[in-house]
Formats: structure tokens, C-alpha cells, sequence
């Protein structure tokens, strides 16, 4: 019973912003099933685009975190590093509006130096940077159950460091690669905190866009935009669970 | 030994963090051998087997096989192999995929031609397409030993292969094992710390102890001729009686006193199927263990029995 | 394969170093510059910007972001341990119904806060409900208070308490509750003498956990508290933006960056395996 309570205080909430959805009606008074709001959504460009923007800094910086972060990962698990993993360890613990305040006053003032301004690769930089944490825990636990036998087998079978790596090592962390780049991307696709800081007029994310139409009062097609990206986000985190435990 | 040598360690030392792990050890291992390196867990045995493997690098002294220097190639440039204590078979790989994964390296002719006959040989043939973890135990093995095999390497290195099995099958396998070895003429350098295992499939055995070989030799002559004391207790059981070393095989035990012999009361029994171990404590207290013939051994606990023995059955060992 | 690693090892090494050691660095210095004359910093260095934080108006920013963030954690207690309690015990549904605790924790934060706003607003969903209903003329002002933002919180952060809690109870030897039993202890005798001190460990990781993104929280107090609640977060992001009191600003990021590293350092070491 207490339970029941408890699983409706986490979960009714959205289930409501989803069914008001489908309202008819621009208040929040029910008038009927209606998919108004969601072809009012397909419509609105500055929603768009910055979903377009979104996906393009998530996929990026996904990728990179992935990539680096996988890297690393393995290069730790033969032998740890004080220092990366404490910087690792430091990225995690900073509240999001540091770290915001804290690369927003670093890349003004390497700006100084170069002549660059905020955008969509500060953004990326930065999405980047706090995924690769998540990523870097990702494939050091599953390293863990890796048995360091298969790889001497392998340069005993004739392959190189770096084709035991390809070979061998890769493929069995391949499972742990998707799971940790699927949890960088709903990070980074979420965050609105570090994003409005380093973002400059190119690079509006759809988290800006949503935070912006929140602000400035009920709007059913907010909670369109919601209900899709918390089904799309559900499916990610999902797949990412299962390749995790497989 | 008479015959060519394929493969030497030269005064090999290796120390990790100080410990010394391997120390001063030199072998010769002949052309076609079953060589075994025996010892108790923590005595070098593995890291010697890793050495020559090239997993780790001599602090001292030189590895050479067939005539030319070793250590220093990092593992992929030696035509040695391994079979792994855990066969460390490649789990997203079929049972051809792991067979053929060496074979990547070298020339590509004759292939599909050299898997088959290594399945054949390990009769494996029909499980090409199997994965690691949808074989038994002795499958695994088996793997493990295809995909070294099928490279032709000049020496096989086997770590303690025998060890993953259950006790059941490790003594079919040990035939089988050896058997295999020489239809194949493959030279076997074969770690293992049991010495049953030692004594049944070897043609030499290295004994060693605290990173030391302490002796090298055939397996009659270590059993019978032990070097050293530590030798003669590590293999079989011995009796030390006045500072001599007796196999129990060696011990007369009879009710009535014999020339020369010595009084004890039997303490125990142990029954081991076709023979039984007497144990009995001598009035010195000294505690030995004869051999006896099953049925011919109706001693019981805390009869006086007198011990006696031929004086050419006593090993004199350093200690 | 020394080199090897040091190859792997060094996009990362620059990654981190351009997206954490260079910032964190970056605002340590600037907090003891002085503002500058367009909004920048400048010289002299002082430790004023810190002095500064002890000012009433500041301090009562400080003293808020603390018992906010206080009592949002014993709430989280209070709801968390009894759920842990029911998911550890619920045999082979348990990981489903672990699932559906920390699901809702990777869909996107923003649109859950947004949730809350679209029930409390004025012309939110409850306050039109109960106005059409009749029972209330007035809407009631449920959301940009203290008790908005404590709610937001609480609903964030649940499943930082309820894992480690979860985590600790599932590991207990179910024969210590039979045992306490057959002594002749009532079950509540159990849980306050039996469960709830075994579960120490749990409780201090569960209760850092939430406490310190509490104490950091901006997103949350920024939607929910309005102008009323402002929180160490908000005051950050103000003076990095609207103000443009950069020095002080990062001074205010030190000291809450402080807080945090000591608590999750003190965890730690009290608990951890659970973190």
C-alpha cells in the first residue's frame, strides 16, 4: 500500500503531463482526445531546430566520450592513474552549475587568446567532457570481469598489442561501448544547466527551448514535446540496461 | 641427453618487486621431449613457462630456441604456444574461429587443409561451429590445444592444463595427452605441481623449488635417486628414520624382531585399494609409514611391530 | 605497452584537463581577483569576494541552500527507507521493481520538474481541479516557495536514497529478523533495534547522496522556487551572468564545491563500497 503510494509519487506526475497531451483544449481542462498539440509540435521551428541542434551536439559528443572514454577505460584497467581518475572522480562530484560557470569563464578566456566564440563546439567540449566519466565507469567495470589470459593468448597466437586489442578486446567490450555511449546520450541530450552557459546564438538545444516555453506558462505542447522525449529516453536507458547485464 | 636441444635457459633470473620469483635457473629441454616442470605453488614453475612464452621479460641470463636468441621478442614473435591453465579460449569466437585466429598472422595458404587436421588429431571434428561455452571440459582443452597446435609450434607450453578438469576425467586426459604428444612429435614443456602427473607422462622432469631447479632427470631416476631432500619428500612419500630416507615400499614390518631392526606400535592405517599404508610410531619417536600388500596387512592400532630394511634401499641426502 | 597506455590514456588526460582541471582552476584563481571594469576580473587579488559571503544578505542564501537541502534528505529518508524495505523484500520482483525507481531518474530532469510546475502553477492542473470543484475561490499559491522546491528535490533525488538503503538491506541475513523475533521482539522492536542500526552505512551514503546535489541544486530552485528561493546555485549562475560578479561568483562556487568534496570525502570513507 505504502508502495503503491510511493511508485505514484514517482511516476503519476509524468503520466499526467503525458495525458494532458492528448487534451484538446489549451488549459488544463479536459475537453477531449485530441493529437492538436503534437501536429502543433511538427510545426514550431524553433523547436526543431534545436532538437536538430540537440541530436547533432549529443551524437558528437557521444561519440568522442565514447571513443576516448573507452580508450581510457581499458588503459586504466592495466594500470590505474591517480590523476585521471581523480579528475574523472571530480567531474562527477561538481554540481552541473559549476561546472557551467567554471568552463564558460575558461573558454571566455582562452577566447582572449583565440579567436573563437561560444557555439556548437563549446557545447560539444563540454558535453563531452562530463560523459566521459560515465563512459570511463561504464567500461571499467565490465574490464573487470575480463580475464587477462585472453589477451597474452592472443600475442601468443601470433597478434600484436594492437590487434589483441581489435581482435579480442574490443568485441568483448563491445556490449559495455554501446551501453556507456546510450547513457552519454541521454546525459548529454538532457542537460540544460552547463548547456545555457556555454552556448552561443547558434547552438540552442531543445532542453533551452523547453526551459524557455516552461518559464512562460502552461503550454500543451510542451507537454507533447515532453511525453516524446521521456518515451524515446525510456527506450535508450532501457536497451542500455540490458546490454550492461549482458 | 645426447640429442639435439630445441629450446635453453642460460642462468634465467626474474625478480618481481624484489621478490625473487626465479633464480639462476638453466634447462635444456630436447627436440621432441615431454619435459615437465614440477613444483609446490609459488616455486617458479609458471613464471619460467611465462618466460619463454615472452609474457614476461629475464632480469637475467638468455633464453635461446632453435639456436637463436629469444628473450627480448616481444609474444608474438616466437614460434612457441600456449595452452592456458584456464584454456582462455576466445568467448565471442566459434571453436574454428579460435582454431583459425593464429593462423591470421601467417601465410594464408593450406589453412581450411591444417584446421581440419588439427580437429581431427584433437577429434573435434563436427564441432567447428560451437561456442566456447556450449563445450565440456575436455572440449575446451582440446580447443586450447588445436589452436596452439595448428601454428606448428617448435615448443608447446602448457600450464597446468590438467588442473580445470574434473579428478574423473584428468587421468583419461593424462593418456590421451600423452599419447597425442607423440603422434604429433611436438616438444612439451608441461608445468604442473602433481606429481603423479609428472611421474606418468614425462620423459624429464625439472623439479623445482624457491625459483631453483633442484634437480633434472628422467622419472625413475628422480624418484629413486632423489637429489636432494626436498626432492625425495615432494615426490612420493618418504621416511626419515636416523637422518636416512626410506620409501615406504622399502619397509619390512614383522611381530617378531629381525637383525638390525627397530620396535615401534602401530598407530593407523591407511587403505588406498590394492595396497595400505601402516603407520606406526618407533620408540625414538619417529614416525614412518611402511607399504603393505592388501590382505597381508591385518595389523591393528597399538601392537608392538618390529621394522626393518635393506641398507640399499637408504638415501643419504643434503639437506 | 607502457607507451601503449600512455597513447590510450592521453585524449582523455586532455579531454578532462580542458573540461575540469583547467576550469576548476580557472575559478579558483578568479576567485580572489576583484570584478573587473567591463564585467571581467582584474587585479588587485583578495580574499574580499570570500569575506563577502559571510554577509547577512549571502549568509541567509547559505543558511537556506543548507536546511533546504537538509530537510529534503530526511524526507528522502523517510520515504525511501520503507520502500527500500518493501523492494528487498519482494522476492523475484525485485529488480522490476528496482526499475521503476530509478527509471524515471534518466528521463529527462527538466521535463520532470516541468511536471510539477504543470500541477502546481495557478492555473495548474490541481489548483484548476479544486477551483472547478468549488472548494477553494482563490488558486493557492503552491508553487515558487521553499516547500515547491523541497518537493522538486525530493522527487529528483528518491533514488539516490533508496539504492545504497536498497543495497545494504538486500545483503541482510534474513535470519537476524527471525532470530530477533524468536528473542520475543515485536516487529517495530525489530526494525528500530535490529534493521534500522545495520542499515547505518546505507543510511549515511543514501543521506550524502542526496544532500550534497540538494546543496548544489539550480535547475530546481530555478523553476520552482521563482525569485523567492534563491539557492547557492542561483546565486552562482547570477553573478556568472546578470550580475557579472565574476570573483565572487566563483568564491561562492569554491565554498559549495568545498562542502561537497568534504561530505562525499567523509562517505567514502564511512561507506564505500556503496558508492
Amino acid at each position: 500500500m505504502y508502495a503503491l503510494g510511493a511508485y505514484a509519487f514517482l511516476h503519476v506526475p509524468l503520466l499526467i503531463l503525458a495525458i494532458f497531451s492528448f487534451n484538446a483544449s489549451r488549459f488544463t481542462v479536459w475537453q477531449g482526445f485530441s493529437l492538436h498539440w503534437y501536429a502543433a509540435l511538427a510545426q514550431d521551428r524553433e523547436l526543431i531546430e534545436s532538437a536538430v541542434n540537440s541530436l547533432i551536439i549529443a551524437l558528437a559528443a557521444t561519440a568522442l566520450a565514447a571513443i576516448i572514454g573507452t580508450l581510457a577505460g581499458y588503459a586504466l584497467w592495466k594500470r590505474g592513474s591517480v590523476w585521471i581518475s581523480g579528475s574523472l572522480y571530480l567531474s562527477l562530484v561538481t554540481p552541473e552549475i559549476i561546472t557551467g560557470v567554471s568552463l564558460l569563464a575558461f573558454f571566455q578566456w582562452i577566447f582572449r587568446y583565440l579567436h573563437l566564440r561560444l557555439g556548437m563546439h563549446t557545447v560539444i567540449l563540454a558535453h563531452a567532457g562530463f560523459s566521459l566519466a560515465y563512459v570511463v565507469v561504464v567500461i571499467l567495470a565490465r574490464m573487470r570481469t575480463f580475464d587477462p589470459a585472453l589477451e597474452e593468448a592472443a600475442l601468443d597466437l601470433g597478434a600484436t598489442e594492437f590487434a589483441a586489442f581489435r581482435r579480442v578486446t574490443i568485441p568483448f567490450l563491445a556490449p559495455a561501448i554501446a551501453a556507456a555511449a546510450m547513457l552519454a546520450f541521454t546525459v548529454s541530450i538532457d542537460d540544460y544547466v552547463i548547456t545555457s552557459l556555454v552556448a552561443g546564438v547558434d547552438s540552442q538545444t531543445l532542453p533551452m527551448t523547453i526551459y524557455a516555453l516552461a518559464r512562460r506558462g502552461v503550454n500543451p505542447m510542451l507537454n507533447a514535446v515532453s511525453t516524446i522525449i521521456v518515451v524515446l529516453l525510456g527506450i535508450v536507458v532501457l536497451l542500455s540496461e540490458r546490454l550492461r547485464k549482458a | 641427453m645426447g640429442q639435439e636441444n630445441v629450446l635453453e635457459l642460460r642462468r634465467v633470473s626474474k625478480r618481481f618487486g624484489g621478490q625473487l620469483a626465479v633464480g639462476d635457473v638453466s634447462l635444456s629441454v630436447p627436440r621432441g621431449a615431454f619435459f615437465s616442470l614440477l613444483g609446490p605453488s609459488g616455486c617458479g614453475k609458471t613464471t619460467t613457462l611465462r618466460l619463454v612464452a615472452g609474457f614476461e621479460q629475464p632480469d637475467q641470463g638468455e633464453i635461446w630456441l632453435n639456436g637463436s636468441r629469444l628473450d627480448g621478442l616481444p609474444p608474438y614473435r616466437r614460434n612457441v604456444n600456449t595452452v592456458f591453465q584456464n584454456y582462455a579460449l576466445f568467448p565471442h569466437l566459434t571453436v574454428q574461429g579460435n582454431i583459425e585466429f593464429g593462423l591470421r598472422h601467417k601465410a594464408a595458404n593450406g589453412i581450411a587443409d591444417r584446421v581440419r587436421r588439427v580437429l581431427d588429431q584433437v577429434r573435434l571434428a563436427g564441432k567447428e561451429s560451437r561456442s566456447p561455452a556450449q563445450l565440456s571440459g575436455g572440449e575446451r582443452q582440446r580447443v586450447a590445444l588445436a589452436r596452439a597446435l595448428v601454428l606448428e609450434p617448435d615448443v608447446l607450453l602448457l600450464d597446468e592444463p590438467l588442473s580445470a578438469l574434473d579428478p574423473q576425467l584428468r587421468k583419461q586426459v593424462r593418456a590421451e595427452l600423452k599419447e597425442l604428444q607423440r603422434r604429433v612429435g611436438v616438444t612439451f614443456l608441461f608445468v604442473t605441481h602433481d606429481q603423479e602427473e609428472a611421474l606418468a607422462m614425462s620423459d624429464y622432469i625439472a623439479v623445482m623449488s624457491r625459483g631453483a631447479v633442484e634437480q633434472i632427470g628422467a622419472p625413475e631416476e628422480i624418484y629413486h635417486r632423489p637429489a636432494t631432500r626436498f626432492v625425495a619428500s615432494f615426490l612420493g612419500t618418504m621416511n626419515w628414520i636416523g637422518g636416512v630416507g626410506l620409501r615406504p615400499e622399502a619397509l619390512r614390518m614383522t611381530r617378531e624382531a629381525a637383525v638390525n631392526s627397530r620396535r615401534g606400535v602401530v598407530t593407523g592405517k591407511t587403505f588406498l585399494g590394492s595396497v595400505v599404508y601402516v603407520e606406526s610410531q618407533l620408540e625414538n619417536g619417529e614416525i614412518c609409514s611402511a607399504q603393505a600388500v592388501n590382505g597381508a596387512a591385518n595389523f591393528t592400532p597399538g601392537e608392538v611391530v618390529h621394522i626393518s630394511w635393506n641398507e640399499s634401499d637408504e638415501l643419504r641426502l643434503p639437506e | 605497452m607502457n607507451r601503449l597506455r600512455a597513447r590510450l590514456l592521453a585524449p582523455a588526460a586532455a579531454l578532462a584537463f580542458l573540461t575540469v582541471v583547467a576550469p576548476l582552476a580557472i575559478i579558483c584563481l578568479y576567485s580572489f581577483m576583484s570584478r573587473g571594469a567591463y564585467g571581467g576580473v582584474g587585479q588587485p587579488f583578495t580574499s574580499e569576494n570570500y569575506t563577502r559571503l559571510l554577509d547577512p544578505l549571502y549568509g541567509a542564501i547559505l543558511w537556506r541552500s543548507f536546511w533546504v537541502a537538509a530537510v529534503s534528505t530526511l524526507i528522502c529518508l523517510a520515504l525511501g527507507f520503507p520502500l527500500a524495505l518493501f523492494i528487498a523484500r519482494s522476492g523475484e520482483k525485485k529488480n522490476l521493481y528496482l526499475s521503476l525507481v530509478i527509471l524515471p531518474f534518466w528521463t529527462s530532469f527538466l521535463i520532470r520538474t516541468y511536471a510539477w510546475m504543470f500541477l502546481l502553477r495557478d492555473t495548474g492542473l490541481i489548483n484548476t481541479a479544486l477551483l472547478s470543484a468549488g472548494i477553494i475561490r482563490e488558486p493557492l499559491p503552491m508553487l515558487y516557495n521553499n516547500g515547491a522546491v523541497i518537493l522538486g528535490l525530493v522527487y529528483g533525488f528518491l533514488p539516490f536514497m533508496v539504492l545504497p538503503l536498497y543495497a545494504i538491506l538486500e545483503r541482510l541475513d534474513p535470519s537476524l529478523m527471525e532470530a530477533a523475533a524468536d528473542l520475543g521482539a515485536r516487529p517495530r522492536e525489530t526494525l528500530f533495534r535490529v534493521i534500522l542500526p545495520l542499515c547505518a552505512p546505507g543510511i549515511r551514503a543514501g543521506a550524502i547522496l542526496v544532500f550534497v546535489p540538494c546543496l548544489g541544486t539550480y535547475l530546481t530552485s530555478d523553476l520552482l522556487g521563482g525569485s523567492k528561493t534563491i539557492l547557492i546555485g542561483n546565486l552562482v549562475q547570477n553573478q556568472f551572468t546578470s550580475a557579472r560578479d565574476w570573483p565572487f561568483g566563483a568564491a561562492a562556487s569554491l565554498a559549495l564545491m568545498a562542502a561537497a568534496t568534504l561530505l562525499l570525502f567523509a562517505a567514502r570513507r564511512s561507506g564505500e563500497e556503496l558508492l
